[in-house]
């Protein structure tokens, strides 16, 4: 009797040992994991921070400035002028052929067709403020397509 | 071990054993000395047991601390203090921390100096000087070779196996605009403190000093800060006083846009300044924050201020008028003109054709006292209130006089600094209220907070109409960009020389706001000592701080949202 309990204790202890052993294995093991993570993490964090500064000296506006003065007769960008600034007020709405704009062919041979385009004031903006106001957005005249186009962009 | 400790153990059991059947036979004594006998096993097994304890113990203890000690090491290696980025309003890079190796030597532990030097100068040339040799031969425990060295060098002379030479890794502060907002920014010593600027401000405000000596390193644990500045504006604004300043061999130049609503300095540039990559430069004549640290006579630009005062006191109206003609004499000085009318003028006219009689006039109706009140409530009379260390106090006359109150109403006799100027133009732009600079984002809220009324609404109106007008038929002309209406007021001040205002040496700056039907930022752009162009023929303000006012406006306004119009009547001059 005492024997099978104690072969079942020294089982017992040699198998906790054998656990305890491979826990603190384990555990040895994640720590180191979790050091060169961080260590890694830390690099990282370093290389980004050096990138980012790499990034902001290519980005200086001095040098785009340079760089856009150098290739200006390749790139011609020029500085904004005030009168090239404009807002959805300033832009009038594509002339719409009678027929839908088929008529008359493509392209430079509509040009010879003949056909007067409708005209038709209202801005892009004005037309804008209806299709917020109004559930039926086509004012008369006016081609159903851009408004469309218009809703699915502006909601 | 075992084996000895159950070795030990047989023995006293062993002698216990025997005891009993040897005690009746030899008697007391034989009986006392077996008891003594046990009392010292006794003892001697406490010992081990204590000793053993404390190995198991230690041991416990150290499978423990494992990872803290590993800890410690890695915050062992960085020498110089981590400190917080600095962005701009947009969060583009102003300054940063980038990891550098420096190399160091431990003498003591070097086997063969000349072996050393030799296999070292073959990366670093400069190794080869006596004071290296005079280092490593020094015994010491620790010397630096050379900080800041190159990823390559270090590798290389990683690569050669050098015993007793080593690395450790570095914070360096990194400026990528270079010299682009110096004088704000600000730089650091070799051992990353702050020793100018905003860089010197987080320093004091954050205490990193202290917390670097008190041995706690942070390392990115610092949130970067953000900066009111917008880096391209900023680059705007230097670029465009750099090409006045080249184009009218001006000795310095300055240029300043203060948002109008929130007080937020959007771009302050003063040259000639100095890369803080190399703060060496920082410490060459010429190279000093002209915007904050240094005060000038600003000159006809104060008429805004004048005009500001009498305007708010209620003693003058838009439609009064004031004789010009002639001159205005104290005692044996003589006040003049420069662009004489000779005749009366009314308060616009004054404004417009910047007559230094008419701003004398204006002036001594309200009275010395009310002028050094008004000036104190706009800030002439005490350092900026901003986060800059780099402040000077103005200068003003420290007894009250007529004659000195009609000289500072057109900008003689009194020294501020421009952006002292610019600040106080601030209320009189944006419905009278005074809103201290900043160079951290804030907002209009905040600012609010902080706003002190200092003129009536009224009065900021008429000043936006007087800005109006001078931009469109007065001196001003010149500042104005199609679309951006640009008002301002132009100043040609004579410097000091030796005493006495010298004619050929001048002081000129344009005091702009934008757009002047709702006015968004204050621009002030300042050349000293600008020379005048051979075509043109005279070197006042409206010839060329006025340009270069226009020239920044034009580039800055659509990046600040500014919408170009030209359906607004033009201002007129009202007939009286």
């Amino acid at each position: 009797m005492m024997r099978t309990v104690n072969i079942i204790l020294i089982g017992g202890m040699m198998a906790g040992a054998g656990v305890v052993y491979f826990l603190k294995y384990e555990a040895e093991h994640a720590t180191t994991r979790v050091a060169q993570l961080s260590r890694q993490i830390q690099q990282e964090r370093e290389a980004i921070a050096t990138l980012r500064a790499e990034w902001s000296l290519l980005n200086q506006p001095k040098r785009l400035q340079e760089m856009a003065d150098r290739y200006h007769t390749y790139l011609e960008l020029e500085p904004l002028d005030p009168n090239q600034v404009a807002t959805l007020d300033d832009i009038p709405f594509r002339q719409v052929m009678p027929d839908g704009g088929t008529a008359g062919g493509k392209g430079p041979e509509r040009l010879f067709a003949g056909v007067k385009p409708i005209e038709h004031t209202g801005t892009i903006r004005k037309s804008t403020d209806r299709v917020g106001k109004t559930d039926k957005p086509e004012p008369k005249g006016v081609d159903p397509k851009p408004n469309d186009l218009l809703n699915t962009i502006i909601r | 071990m075992d084996a000895f400790a159950t070795d030990f153990h047989r023995g006293p059991a062993a002698e216990e054993t025997s005891a009993p059947t040897q005690a009746p036979a030899r008697g007391k004594t034989r009986r006392s000395a077996a008891a003594a006998g046990r009392t010292r096993v006794k003892v001697a097994m406490l010992g081990f047991v204590a000793i053993y304890g404390a190995i198991a113990g230690k041991l416990v203890y150290l499978g423990l601390k494992g990872p803290e000690h590993s800890n410690t090491l890695g915050a062992a290696i960085v020498q110089s203090s981590p400190r917080p980025d600095l962005l701009d309003r947009n969060g583009e890079v102003l300054a940063t921390d980038i990891k550098t190796s420096s190399l160091f030597a431990e003498p003591r532990r070097i086997l063969d100096v000349d072996e050393a030097i030799e296999a070292l100068s073959s990366v670093l040339p400069d190794m080869r000087e006596p004071s290296v040799r005079h280092k490593l031969k020094s015994g010491a425990g620790f010397v630096w070779l050379k900080r800041e060295i190159t990823p390559e060098q270090r590798f290389r002379i990683h690569r050669l196996g050098i015993p007793g030479i080593g690395f450790l890794d570095e914070n360096k502060r990194f400026y990528p605009g270079g010299g682009m907002a110096s004088h704000v920014v600000g730089h650091v010593n070799v051992d990353n403190q702050g020793i100018a600027g905003i860089e010197k401000y987080i320093d004091d405000e954050m205490n990193l000093n202290e917390l670097h000596k008190l041995g706690i390193v942070a390392d990115r644990g610092l949130k970067a800060r953000k900066l009111s500045l917008d880096l391209r504006v900023q680059h705007v604004v230097r670029d465009e006083i750099a090409a006045a300043k080249e184009r009218f061999h001006a000795v310095a130049a300055v240029g300043i846009v203060l948002d109008v609503h929130t007080g937020e300095v959007i771009a302050m540039s003063s040259l000639p300044d100095y890369d803080p990559n190399n703060p060496a430069e920082a410490l060459e004549k010429d190279r000093m924050n002209r915007a904050t640290a240094g005060v000038f006579e600003m000159g006809s630009v104060f008429k805004t201020f004048n005009s500001a005062m009498a305007l708010d006191s209620g003693r003058v109206s838009l439609n009064d008028s004031f004789d010009a003609r002639g001159g205005l004499a104290f005692g044996g000085q003589r006040i003049s003109d420069f662009h004489g009318k000779n005749r009366i003028l009314s308060v616009p006219e004054i404004f417009i054709y910047s007559s230094n009689i008419g701003s004398a006039r204006m002036a001594l109706k309200v009275g010395p006292q009310g002028q050094y009140d008004f000036f104190t409530k706009i800030g002439f009379h005490s350092k900026i209130k901003t986060e800059l260390p780099e402040v000077a106090l103005p200068l003003w006359p420290k007894r009250l006089s007529e004659v000195s109150s009609a000289t500072q109403s057109f900008g003689h006799g009194i020294s501020v600094s421009p952006m002292h100027t610019a600040a106080a133009t601030i209320p009189l732009m944006n419905g009278g209220k005074m809103i201290p600079p900043t160079f951290f984002v804030r907002s209009r809220a905040e600012a609010d907070a902080l706003a002190v009324q200092v003129v009536k609404p009224e009065t900021s109106e008429k000043m936006k109409y007087l800005f109006k007008l001078n931009g469109q038929i007065g001196s001003g002309t010149r500042a104005d960009v199609a679309g951006y209406r640009v008002g301002g007021k132009t100043g040609t001040a004579e410097k000091i020389e030796n005493g006495r205002y010298a004619s050929n040496k001048r002081f000129n700056s344009y005091l702009a706001a934008f757009p002047i039907d709702d006015p968004q930022y204050v621009v002030l752009a300042v050349l000293d000592e600008p020379k005048a162009e051979k075509e043109i023929g005279a070197a006042t303000a409206g010839l060329n701080a006025a340009p270069t006012v226009a020239a920044i406006v034009k580039r800055i306004a659509p990046m600040l949202n500014v919408p170009p119009r030209f359906d607004l009547a033009p201002a007129t001059l009202a007939s009286n």
